[in-house]
Order: structure tokens, then sequence, then C-alpha cells
């Protein structure tokens, strides 16, 4: 696929949607060489949900930005936003089925050409309008634009990000009823604070990295901690409970992937506005359909311990040599 | 072994960034280890050291005010060290491998690469619990033992034997 490059022509006026703009195209390019160079089928569908995910994202930020205005013709650019959402969801669900791999190039390619014909068309009507105002909008700071999009309706902001204490804190409105589930969350929720932190701090990829990692790994240990469970108190949800797991694991490894040399580091606050919106809304939606099947049986689940992450550990152990092993051949 | 014993060791975290710290707590914290004790530098560390019965250390190499090699050799052999078999797993961003290996050469028991993954971290800390390396004491060596786990090398072959020491690292019994 022709790689898509950004140029002053496809400038907007506005810093913030231009980063945006630049993203995508950064997250287009990647998914076509990563179809180009025979990339694992499961990367390639990450990086697609995650370019997806952040088109979503955008538009919302684009929205409210517009909102914020007052600009006369939201309604309209707000509806070829939705028409394009509704067919990328449709185009999800058909790469999930089968042949869905034989789509990918076609949904690249559409994606690719909408994104330029929106960007110089539909954007560039509203650049005169903003630049109009008086605000100074090479100020605007991306988190100052409240990210909606992703069917969040609590109002949370990116800016909220920098708020401190209670930006994602567990509490009891989220308890399944579960207590060693309850205490997974938790972790989660903590390692989702800490990596804010870090990346709010500037930290390198030492440290971010390794608190993406830790929290990527022990995700998939919950995750088959809570399936396990799921599946031992004969859950009738199980198997598409499952696929959001299943899912969100293909979306994250696909970001995590981005975030090799050249990575994308804009995306370090995407993922983590990502993350912290996905584990919301599962826990409050997806976890809480459980509850009621579980709170009349004897949950045999305890506190994770060392024990619970022995199949982690073990996981692709004959793939090669350990850290000592091969400190110990030099 | 059941591992739930292992849940009342109290751990001693060094690193400057705090960040990494805090991260290692809480992958401890998840398991069930809830005595995690923090150090920025490596004087507070060895401070730790000598007021707390510590069954585990995690620490970085680039450490200061004492260089974290140096730190490892003190842990091991200084006098006013209470626990010199203590396991010490290194976890570093640093990439000079003479570095490390002289890590390996003051008595660290493991050793893993920033940044971490929770499967590498995980896997150190159940290598520590269920496969210590036995201790030995030679005329320039005092640590664990620095070779492969289960490799057989003919013991004939040092000239200069090692005294191999029966320990429980981590005191616990099994």
């Amino acid at each position: 696929m022709s790689v898509l490059a950004w140029s002053e022509s496809l400038s907007v006026g506005v810093p913030v949607i231009d980063a945006d703009h630049r993203l995508l195209i950064d997250l287009i390019n990647a998914a076509g060489r990563a179809r180009d160079e025979g990339t694992g089928a499961q990367a390639l569908s990450g990086i697609l949900f995650t370019l997806v995910n952040y088109t979503v994202v955008h538009f919302g930020r684009e929205e409210r930005l517009l909102e914020r205005f007052g600009y006369p013709q939201l309604a309209a650019h707000r509806a070829e936003h939705e028409t394009l959402v509704a067919q990328l969801r449709e185009s999800c669900r058909l790469i999930e089925g089968e042949d869905g791999a034989s789509r990918i190039g076609e949904l690249l390619f559409f994606l690719k050409n909408w994104l330029l014909i929106h960007i110089m068309g539909t954007d560039q009507a509203y650049a005169p309008f903003l630049a109009g105002h008086e605000i100074d909008l090479t100020e605007l700071d991306r988190a100052a634009i409240p990210v909606a999009g992703l069917g969040s309706d609590s109002g949370e902001t990116a800016a909220a990000a920098s708020l401190g204490d209670d930006w994602f804190v567990w509490n009891e409105a989220m308890s399944v009823g579960v207590p060693a589930i309850d205490a997974d969350h938790r972790v989660l929720i903590g390692l989702i604070r800490t990596l804010k932190d870090a990346v709010e701090a500037g930290q390198g990829s030492e440290v971010v990295d390794s608190v993406l990692n830790a929290l990527v790994d022990y995700t998939r240990v919950h995750f088959a901690r809570e399936e396990g469970l799921m599946e031992r108190l004969g859950y009738p949800e199980t198997g598409p409970h499952q696929a959001t797991h299943d899912l969100l694991v293909r979306q994250v490894e696909g970001l995590v992937s981005l975030r090799q040399p050249g990575a994308v580091l804009a995306l370090d606050r995407e993922v983590l506005l990502f993350l912290k919106h996905w584990l919301n809304t599962h826990i409050l939606g997806t976890d809480m359909r459980y509850k009621d099947f579980f709170a009349g049986k004897v949950v045999d689940l305890e506190k994770a311990t060392l024990e619970d992450v022995r199949s982690l550990v073990a996981e692709g152990e004959d793939e090669g040599l350990d850290d000592w092993d091969r400190l110990y051949q030099q | 072994m059941d591992l739930t014993r292992f849940a009342g060791i109290t751990v001693l975290v060094v690193d400057e960034n705090r960040f990494m710290r805090s991260l290692v707590r809480q992958l401890f914290n998840a398991v069930g280890i809830r005595n995690v004790v923090e150090a920025g530098d490596s004087a507070v560390a060895l401070e730790e050291l000598r007021r707390l019965p510590v069954d585990l250390v995690v620490c970085e190499l680039e450490l200061n005010p004492i260089d974290g090699v140096e730190f490892i050799r003190m842990i091991r052999t200084a006098p006013d060290m209470p626990n010199p078999f203590v396991p010490v797993i290194v976890l570093t961003g640093e990439a000079r491998l003479a570095k490390v290996l002289a890590a390996r050469d003051a008595g660290m028991s493991e050793f893993m690469a920033k940044p971490l993954t929770a499967k590498a971290f995980y896997g150190r800390i159940l290598a520590v619990f269920e496969k210590p390396r036995p201790f030995v004491r030679t005329t320039g060596y005092f640590g664990p033992d620095r070779r492969r786990r289960e490799t057989a090398v003919s013991r004939n072959r040092r000239s200069n034997r090692p005294s191999l020491i029966s320990i429980n690292p981590l005191g616990v019994s099994r």
C-alpha cells in the first residue's frame, strides 16, 4: 500500500486536530506496513482495532471542540462521522468473521481514502470559522479537550487526567461481589494509575514499557482467573464475555507493537485513556452481568498468589534462554 | 510447594526511580506479598537491611551513593549485614555487560533487564523461591553458585573447590 504522507495542505489550523490526523495517518501506514510485511494477523487486527478506536476518540474530540465554538455546520459534520463509525463497526464485525483477513486490505484502502477526503473537505470547511475566533488555537492542549465517543457519558475528560488522586479509583460501585475479582480489578486500576503518573512525568521507555508490559501480563492473568471461574460455575455468557477479553488483548498488543523503535509516543496518552475507559466500562458493564449469577453460588476463587502467575511464567519458556543463561554464556 | 507461605516475607526494593519502585511493589502486592519496603538510594537500603529482617532484595545497578555492584558485595560480605544469604534480584536498565557480570561476581542471585515483563519478573521470583542456588564460598567469592542450574560440571575440574553451604535463604520451612 502506498504510504500516506502528512503535508501542510492537510492542516486545519488547529494543532491538536492536526496532531490527531497525523496519528491516524501513522496508524494507517503502520497497518499497511504490517499487512505488506505479512505481520501476524493478530498484530494486524490489533492495529486495525486501535485505528478504529482512535478514529472514534478523535471524532469525539473534534466534535467537542466545534461544539464549544458553536460551529454552525456541526450537525452535518457529526452525521458524517457517525456514518463512518457505523461503517467501521460493520467492517470490524466482518473482519472478526470468517475470511476476515481478506477484507483487511479493503478496509485500509477505504479508510485511507475516506480520511483524506474528509480532512481535505469537511474538516477544511471549519478552518476559516475557527480562525475567526479570538482564541489562540495553538494554545489548545489536546488534554484539555474532552474525549468522548467511546460511549462514555460520564463527562470524563483527558483534562481530568491531570487532576490528581481521584482520576481512576476503585469504588464500591465497581464491586462484582467476588472479593478475589475485585482485588484483581484494583491491581489493574493501580497499574493504570502508575502508567498515567509515569507518562505525565515524561518517563522513558524503560519505565513506561515496564508498566505497560506488567499491565498487559497481569490483565491476561486476571482474564484467565475470571474465565476459569465463569466456566467452573457454568456461567451462560462465558463465551461472549471471553470474546471481549480476547478482543482487548489483541487491541492492546496492537498498541504495544506500535511502540517499537520509531513508535508514536503520542500514543502513550491515548493508550492510557483507552485502557482506563475500557476497564471502567468493562467492569461496570460486562462484569456486572455476572454479579447476580455468582451471588447465589459457592465461589471458589481466592485472591491471586504466585501460583496464579505460574502459567504466565511457563508460557513459551522453551523459546530460548533466559536472561541469566545468556549472561552466563558470556 | 505451597507458595502461599511466602506471603508473609519482607521485600526490599531499591531503585532511584519511584515509578519503578511503585510498579515492583504493585507486582508483589498483586500476588499477596504485602510487606514491601522501598529505598530510593543504596544508603537507605543498607539501613533498612540492618533494621528489618529482609527476605528478598530487588535492586537496580545504577545506585547512589554506593554503586549497585558494591551494594550487593556489601550485602554478602559486610560484617554488619544480618543476612548475607538474602536473595538479590537485579532489575536493571544497565546495558554494559561488564557491569552485569560484575554484579554476578558480587553475588547477585537472579538478573532481569528493563523494561521488565510480569512474566520475567514472576519467573525470577519463583526461581528464587523454588530453585534457590546453593551458596558457595571460595577464596575470592561468596554468594549463590554462579553456574547454570543443574549443569553437569565435573567438580574435580576445579582446583579451588568451593565449600557448598546448605542453607534456606528465605528461612521458610518447606
